[in-house]
């Protein structure tokens, strides 16, 4: 009786860490409800970007096979966006001192950082959501699509969660540097580079559907599960160096 | 925690490893590695068999000999550029440890250790891809090309260029040494991929060179031995070199920061000491000064003690308080011009001159 009082009583004084990972969570997800600024400045920029390609592709007319590109294009577009929303995922935490609060929480680092990620891992599948059925619309709507197409989503998820992984680790360090925007482009693209090469090659295999390349697919996608375990263990590890200031 | 280790290490401290054996090793080392690489170079051009291209159309006859495939002068390069690419690695290799170490200690002398093997490493990748580059272009015709070792190793150099960018972003040298060690180990994840990229992706056509069935004839070997021996050597010199600089341009920085906090110390002792003066001839006029009414006594004796007052933390070099309760003092209607205010209003300001 007494005992699971006690009890009662500890678990009041201190939250555990599934419970503080949900209210991290859950705050960035209510602030992101309530102001709307990344979800909206990532769509528009994606979309600024699918114009672009249209610029880009304008000219080929049918020369160009579009399917055979349409694994790039659509990865170039990812990688790019992510890189905004990125940058803008710890901008208000730094403007109104939240970051302080968090640290000075008796919180541990990797849940923060677990926090952190997830939530820029629901914004990027958001965006992704809005933004990819778009890419097919205006690049692949004319274009004979392979059966095998619907696989591309594989590479799509296993991606997007190294992205947010690597992504969370490498913005959280470039956020009080000089000239951080670029800072943070000339950090992730590099050890984000093996993680897209072998999505793109996946995505591109899906999309074009050859017998016998399934092959290249299946390895394709165990380097990037393996580049994401790696990086993601690595980032959860030393993400408490790079928080506590 | 990085409050628990102290600070800033003395430049005691940092030089360890100054004048040990291993740093008189340093220019015999040097010199090794650059004999054995001479060697290396001028067997490869001399000794060294040249290696069997594609078949020619007809049979040529060069130097005495019949030859029925184009020899590949281009492949000479390998006797070099695999060296200084292994050697890349390899110090690469010693920035990550070092950076693992300084995450471990928060001792700064990891810190410089592992930056100044990044140095070396950027050295020697740029003069790996540039022989790389002058390979491609006979081997294969091209200057460059997107293949998977030549991709990684690319991106290898972008790593350790943008490391330096980000030391450079920051300006806190404790938290510019954490962020870019914890760059270095995440950096140094592609350090494996590109050296085992040949292995993995069956498309590439890059050679492998370490393998055990390579069969290499000893003519061809015993060049490239040294020439990797010689390349090590001189990586390890000229990181224990550049070390040197890097740890006396730290000594050079700490002992200015010295200096300066040194300087500001004295300052603060001379103003410290003119307020000392300067509260005793306020005290000595204020006992000289004729009684006359009590109001005025009372009053003075309340400026009095708000100079006293001030005086207490004043001794931190703040003469502004002071200067604000003399302002205060003579603000009261009856004996404005008390001597004791007057000499305390001037003598503040001479201070605030002085501070200025």
């Amino acid at each position: 009786m007494a005992d699971s009082r006690n009890r009662g009583q500890r678990r009041s004084r201190r939250a555990s860490s599934f419970q503080q990972y949900k209210a991290l969570l859950l705050k960035d997800l209510r602030q992101e409800i309530r102001t709307r600024e990344m979800l909206t400045s990532m769509v528009v920029y994606a979309l600024l970007v699918l114009t672009i390609y249209g610029a880009a592709l304008a000219q080929v007319g049918d020369s160009v096979d579009v399917v055979a590109l349409a694994g790039g294009l659509l990865w170039a577009l990812i990688i790019f966006t992510s890189l905004l929303g990125l940058n803008r995922s710890f901008s208000h935490e730094t403007e109104s001192g939240c970051l302080e609060g968090i640290l000075l929480a008796p919180v541990d680092r990797a849940v923060v950082f677990l926090a952190k990620a997830t939530s820029n891992l629901i914004f990027l599948a958001v965006v992704e959501l809005i933004t990819v059925p778009l890419f097919f619309l205006f690049f692949l709507s004319g274009a004979e699509l392979a059966t095998t197409t619907p696989m591309m989503l594989l590479p799509l998820a296993v991606g997007t969660v190294g992205v947010a992984g690597v992504g969370t680790l490498l913005s959280t360090m470039t956020i009080d540097t000089r000239g951080r925007d670029v800072l943070l482009a000339i950090l992730f693209i590099p050890v984000v580079f093996p993680l897209l090469y072998a999505c793109v090659s996946a995505t591109s295999v899906a999309f074009l559907g050859i017998e016998g390349t399934f092959g290249t697919f299946w390895t394709s996608l165990a380097l990037a599960g393996a580049y994401d375990v790696i990086m993601i263990a690595a980032a959860w590890g030393l993400y408490e160096f790079v928080v506590d200031a | 925690m990085a409050t628990d280790a102290p600070a800033r290490e003395t430049y005691e401290q940092l030089s360890v490893g100054r004048g040990g054996r291993l740093e008189r090793l340093v220019p015999i080392a040097l010199v090794l590695g650059v004999v054995l690489t001479v060697i290396d170079v001028v067997w490869t051009f001399t000794l060294a068999p040249l290696v069997q291209g594609a078949q020619l159309s007809e049979p040529v006859v060069i130097a005495g000999t019949q030859v029925t495939t184009k020899l590949l002068l281009s492949q000479k390069i390998f006797y070099l550029h695999v060296p200084v690419a292994v050697a890349s690695f390899a110090i690469m290799l010693f920035a990550a440890i070092w950076a693992v170490r300084f995450l471990m200690t928060k001792s700064r002398r990891f810190d410089l250790y592992s930056k100044t093997s990044m140095e070396v490493t950027l050295v020697f990748i740029v003069a790996t891809m540039i022989s790389g580059d002058l390979w491609t272009r006979f081997e294969w015709g091209v200057w460059w090309t997107w293949e998977p070792r030549l991709t990684t190793y690319f991106i290898l150099m972008l790593l350790v260029i943008g490391y330096f960018i980000l030391r450079n972003a920051l300006d806190d040298p404790e938290r510019r040494a954490r962020f870019s060690a914890v760059f270095c180990i995440v950096a140094f994840v592609d350090a494996p991929i590109s050296f085992m990229i040949t292995r993995l992706v069956p498309s590439s056509i890059h050679p492998v060179v370490f393998r055990t069935d390579s069969g290499l004839p000893p003519m061809m070997l015993i060049p490239f031995l040294l020439g990797l021996f010689g390349m090590l050597l001189i990586a390890f010199a000229l990181t224990r070199l550049a070390l040197r600089i890097n740890v006396d341009a730290q000594e050079v920085e700490d002992l200015k920061e010295r200096l300066e906090e040194q300087d500001a110390w004295k300052t603060r002792a001379a103003a410290d000491a003119a307020l000392e003066r300067l509260r005793a001839d306020a005290s000595n006029l204020t006992a000289a000064a004729p009684t006359s009414d009590g109001s005025a006594s009372s009053v003075r004796a309340a400026a009095a003690s708000d100079v006293a007052g001030a005086g207490g933390p004043a001794s931190d070099g703040s003469v502004d308080s002071l200067a604000a309760s003399t302002r205060d003092a003579s603000a009261h209607p009856s004996d404005l011009q008390t001597p004791s205010g007057a000499a305390a209003a001037a003598s503040s300001h001479s201070h605030d001159s002085q501070e200025a």
